[in-house]
């Protein structure tokens, strides 16, 4: 599955899994999601390899479940998918893509 | 046609009837047990096992509690529907408050003012309820323990209590905490530890048998036995009174110190909520209140040496005289203070002359274990007493270094020594003249009157002082051995509990207390005397103002009157040396009014650095204002303390209980009307009080076997009342009469006679089975009304939502789910309505009996609705809370980190030796932050699956 479709699936999930978890991370899900979307956009039409593999490292990031902080499971379970995708953004000087 | 529970966590709540071992059970709580268990604590309620308590394991036994939908509708023919009411109400008393608001705190046996809520309140915000209350002396803390202890057990929280305290207070704590709280604590003092060992198997574990208990924290640390078995226990609060004795401070590195501080460390994992209170919390470093505020939260700072306000904000209180002056009105006074200066007798001045020339060549040369020149010892203890000098002087000259050397400088001592006892000797009490101008000032009191009743309270650091005071008095006042009391630490705790009850007796014979600074921490000595006489003066003013509050402190009915007494002698450079004193007694006055925390004055911060201070000063080194400053030596630590506590702490809420009585006396008429037979007249009520007495039956004297013995004698009445100012008359008139337990208990939810009561309500009532009451007036159209309980509880079994609601039904179909209070205002049952005995035919039960599946799904529906909406409003703070956890473990070991990387010397083997020790506490930090952590998710997580109660059922008049 290309990057953006596991994002996408994974960000259509987010709202069921808010009803079925009871302290699930809804707002930060969507926070880094969106960013995530945006860094997608970001690509440039000619292809650079170090972006393209820093903006693939944020969204594999998002979308692994079982990560640092377990995205159901913990209470904070998107600070760190967050923190990974302000990151990237960070490094690819596109801070400006940070809400 | 029962939910079973074996293996699986038990979904029950607090009230809930229970089936197991074909015995009928109330649940008082649901606890996590051991390797993933749960464990139910009941109370039997069937006639075989009926008041017994017991655990059940819910591996081991089969745990049946009725479904919600099959609870059985019953008609109640009783009048005014009285047996339904109290059913009703005995469940609403046994729902736990999942709220912060105060409960039950506020309506103890005292006049609460809002600061002592307030530290309950802070408390109860924490997700663990855990703090220090560091409010300054006399502030009356015991009392804020006694409302944070009541709101805990009112919130199935405080089942297990241990508290530490000193010796001397066990028996006044435990007093206070029963006559105003009815808390029954059992004291664990020699004699306790004893009454123990005979009562129980040498092996059982005490802790086990008894859930409150009282014990003085030396007699645990002392005692390995009483340590192994702390080691087994969890608690659910823990109290460490004067808890400065356990804080990592300067000198912790004696042997007791560190064990008292060892066995806190043991205590405050194995317990959920931990109250400390001190009115010396610190001792001026930043790391010795960082020690306390790690018992209390082990994650809240992640550098003890350097940390801010920010982090420990959360976990204390500190307020002052000053700061609360205008909340307590009449129950502080303006303290009167004295100073009686005595100019110095040839006898006397012929020994000042002597000490002020004397040169000691084998002794005294560097400072001893007091941190003073020898010389300056002999002063002080002269400046007590000829007699604390003497004994001074001959326990030195007793000691191998003056007495078995051969040298002239050995024999030139020993010379000065026997000069000084010859001297010392001379000074004859009528040539001692502080006591002589003590003497007057006590005959100046009445205390020569044979029937005086004036008490007065004499301090002094000195026991030959006080032994000499108590020999003289009696015999220069002609007061009789009863007359005088010796108080100081060697006293066993027996005689020194036994002391201060008699000295707040008003019908004990003891005028005249004359007292160590053993008696300077924590006691009460203010009920019958507002008197108090410094005989000699502490160098210190931590301890001056810990003597000064044992009569300056809330309660005090006159303005507490201190005098200080002074001896000026006629050597001007020593009377100019000892001016540094005058200034001392000068500055605590101003600093306990100003300051609030007189230990600021120094920023020392303990007892003996100060004394040591003084000594400095005393010896000439430095004028009395060098010594003691005008304003305080600030600190940036002293900035953090006061900054962080500048914002007032809010009020805190309090909530009156829902119940359909009018009061809990009604309550209990009521309910023993209904439930005793006509042959147990075991209840009397009084005409001209508002209570009864109540000869317990068999069921309840087994419940009192597992509470203090001291609260029911075998063949005598039980008197309760719901009349607070005659509880705490009664509790003023058992200290009058040194009778030690009051007349009158408080008669409310956490009496143990109310909770049996309430027990044998429920128990009454049938079998999974709820009341149907016709209501004449109608139900707002609707068809009927159910009333329900529904609860959900966290992960560790601990309720967090309680709601009780009704479903009406319209046209056969739930409704929108109404309050508690608009169905009481609907049906009018608070107001004992009357009960038209219709008679409901079957078809109207067999209908209603229809509606129970649709009213337990619009239940669950309503409860998981207000789950999601607690899980949405703590939400951002419990993340903020795991963040800040996050926080603190990196920045814990970046300190760590910077610490040893400082310390470590140079050396081919640093780095090495660095990973290794980085690695142990990065272990040590993960497993803190991973406990704490999990801690948090127990707490707050809760079960989609919600204890639901169908509690009773309403119809409009006229179905039947």
């Amino acid at each position: 599955m290309v990057l953006a479709d596991e994002l996408e699936e994974y960000t259509g999930q987010l709202d069921h899994q808010a009803v079925q978890s009871e302290f699930f991370d809804l707002e930060t899900a969507k926070r880094t999601a969106r960013l995530c979307r945006d860094l997608l956009a970001a690509l440039p039409s000619e292809p650079d390899e170090h972006q393209h593999r820093l903006t693939q490292l944020a969204i594999a990031y998002f979308v692994l479940e079982e990560d640092a902080e377990d995205d159901n499971d913990s209470l904070i379970g998107f600070d760190d998918d967050l923190q990974v995708a302000v990151a990237v953004a960070e490094a690819l000087g596109l801070k400006d893509l940070v809400d | 046609m029962v939910r079973a529970t074996r293996s699986s966590k038990p979904v029950l709540a607090p009230g809930a009837k229970i089936l197991v071992r074909d015995e009928e059970w109330i649940v008082r709580s649901v606890r996590p047990a051991s390797q993933g268990r749960y464990a139910v604590h009941a109370t039997g309620t069937s006639e075989l096992v009926r008041g017994k308590n017991t655990i059940f394991l819910n591996d081991i036994d089969r745990i049946e509690e009725l479904k919600p939908e099959e609870t059985e509708l019953v008609l109640d023919d009783t009048p005014r529907y009285r047996k339904s009411r109290l059913y009703l109400d005995s469940l609403l008393r046994r729902s736990p408050p999942t709220d912060n608001a105060i409960h039950a705190g506020h309506r103890a046996a005292m006049r609460p003012t809002p600061y002592q809520l307030q530290p309950a309140a802070k408390a109860l915000r924490q997700l663990r309820p855990r703090i220090l209350m560091a409010d300054g002396v006399g502030l009356g803390k015991t009392l804020e323990v006694g409302v944070l202890l009541t709101e805990l057990i009112q919130r199935g929280r405080g089942e297990r209590i241990l508290v530490l305290a000193l010796k001397s207070i066990l028996e006044q704590f435990q007093q206070e905490l029963w006559a105003r709280f009815t808390i029954p604590l059992v004291r664990l003092d020699s004699v306790g530890v004893q009454r123990v060992q005979s009562k129980i198997p040498t092996n059982m574990n005490p802790f086990y048998f008894y859930n409150r208990v009282i014990i003085s924290i030396d007699t645990l640390k002392r005692d390995e036995k009483y340590r192994r078995y702390l080691e087994q226990c969890r608690w659910d609060a823990v109290v460490i009174d004067e808890c400065q004795n356990v804080a990592d401070r300067s000198k912790s590195s004696t042997a007791r110190g560190s064990q008292r501080a060892d066995l806190a460390k043991l205590l405050a994992p194995r317990t959920d909520a931990l109250i400390l209170t001190s009115a010396t919390p610190h001792d001026g470093r930043a790391s010795s209140f960082a020690s306390l505020i790690e018992l209390l939260e082990p994650t809240a700072i992640a550098d003890k040496e350097d940390y801010t306000a920010d982090e420990v904000d959360d976990f204390f209180i500190r307020r002052f005289k000053k700061d609360v002056a205008d909340q307590i009105g009449s129950g502080f006074h303006d303290r009167v203070q004295d100073i009686e200066k005595q100019t110095a007798t040839p006898e006397e001045n012929a020994l000042f002359d002597y000490l002020s020339t004397v040169k000691f060549q084998t002794i005294g040369k560097t400072r001893g274990g007091s941190g003073m020149l020898f010389r300056t010892l002999l002063l002080k203890a002269f400046l007590s007493s000829p007699s604390a000098f003497l004994s001074t002087v001959a326990e030195r000259l007793k000691k191998k270094k003056v007495q078995d050397q051969d040298s002239e400088e050995a024999a030139h001592d020993r010379e000065v020594l026997t000069e000084l006892l010859d001297l010392g000797e001379r000074i004859k009490p009528a040539a001692f003249s502080k006591y002589q101008a003590f003497l007057q000032r006590l005959k100046g009191f009445g205390l020569d009157e044979k029937k005086t009743s004036e008490r007065v309270v004499v301090f002094s650091e000195r026991v030959a002082t006080l032994e000499f005071l108590a020999t003289r008095l009696k015999k220069d006042l002609g007061l009789t051995d009863d007359q005088i009391a010796v108080f100081h630490g060697s006293l066993d705790d027996q005689r020194q509990q036994a002391l201060v009850r008699e000295f707040g007796s008003e019908k004990s014979a003891v005028r005249i207390l004359l007292a160590s600074d053993a008696a300077s921490e924590g006691i009460n000595l203010h009920y019958y005397c507002h008197r108090l006489i410094h005989f000699d003066l502490p160098w210190s003013l931590i301890t001056m103002e810990q003597r000064n509050g044992r009569i300056d402190r809330y309660g005090q009915e006159f303005p507490p009157e201190i005098y200080y007494m002074l001896t000026v002698p006629g050597n001007e450079e020593l009377a100019g040396d000892l001016r540094v004193l005058e200034r001392l007694i000068e500055k605590e006055d101003a600093a306990q009014k100003n300051l609030g925390d007189v230990a600021w004055l120094l920023n020392l911060h303990d007892k003996e650095k100060e004394e040591e201070h003084i000594a400095a000063g005393v010896e000439g080194s430095k004028t009395a204002e060098e010594v003691l400053p005008d304003e305080p030596q600030s600190n940036d630590f002293m900035e953090l303390l006061f900054g962080s506590q500048e914002d007032k702490e809010p009020d805190a809420t309090c909530a009156d209980p829902n119940r359909l009585f009018e009061n809990d006396r009604e309550y209990a008429r009521e309910a023993f009307d209904q439930l005793l037979d006509d042959d147990e007249t075991v209840v009397t009520w009084m005409d001209n009080v508002e209570g009864f007495e109540i000869y317990p039956p068999e069921d309840l004297k087994q419940r009192y076997k597992f509470l203090p013995p001291e609260l029911y004698k075998k063949g005598k009445a039980i008197r309760l009342t719901t009349d607070r100012d005659l509880v705490m008359q009664s509790h003023d008139k058992a200290r009058e009469d040194d009778v030690r337990w009051p007349e009158w208990e408080l008669f409310w939810e956490q009496h143990p006679v109310a909770e049996w009561l309430t027990d044998r309500v429920l128990g009454e009532f049938g079998r999974h089975a709820a009341p149907i009451m016709e209501i004449p007036q109608g139900l707002d159209g609707a068809d009927c009304l159910f009333l329900c309980q529904g609860l959900i509880s966290n992960n560790r079994s601990q309720p967090v939502l309680i709601h009780w609601f009704g479903v009406p039904i319209s046209n056969g179909e739930p409704g929108d789910i109404i309050s508690l209070n608009d169905v009481i205002q609907q049906t009018g049952i608070s107001g004992a309505p009357s009960n038209p005995n219709s008679g409901t035919q079957q078809l109207t039960i067999e209908l209603l009996n229809s509606y129970r599946t649709a009213v337990v799904e619009a239940a669950g529906k309503h409860m998981l609705n207000e789950r999601r909406a607690r899980a949405e409003s703590i939400s951002e703070p419990l993340r903020e809370g795991v963040r800040k956890l996050a926080t603190w473990k990196k920045a814990s070991l970046a300190s760590f980190t910077n610490r040893q990387t400082q310390l470590l010397p140079d050396s081919s083997s640093k780095q090495a030796l660095l990973e290794k020790r980085i690695e142990r506490e990065e272990k040590r930090i993960n497993d803190i932050y991973k406990a704490r952590y999990e801690w948090i998710n127990d707490g707050l997580r809760t079960s989609d699956q919600p204890f639901l109660r169908i509690a009773a059922v309403f119809i409009p008049g006229g179905q039947g």
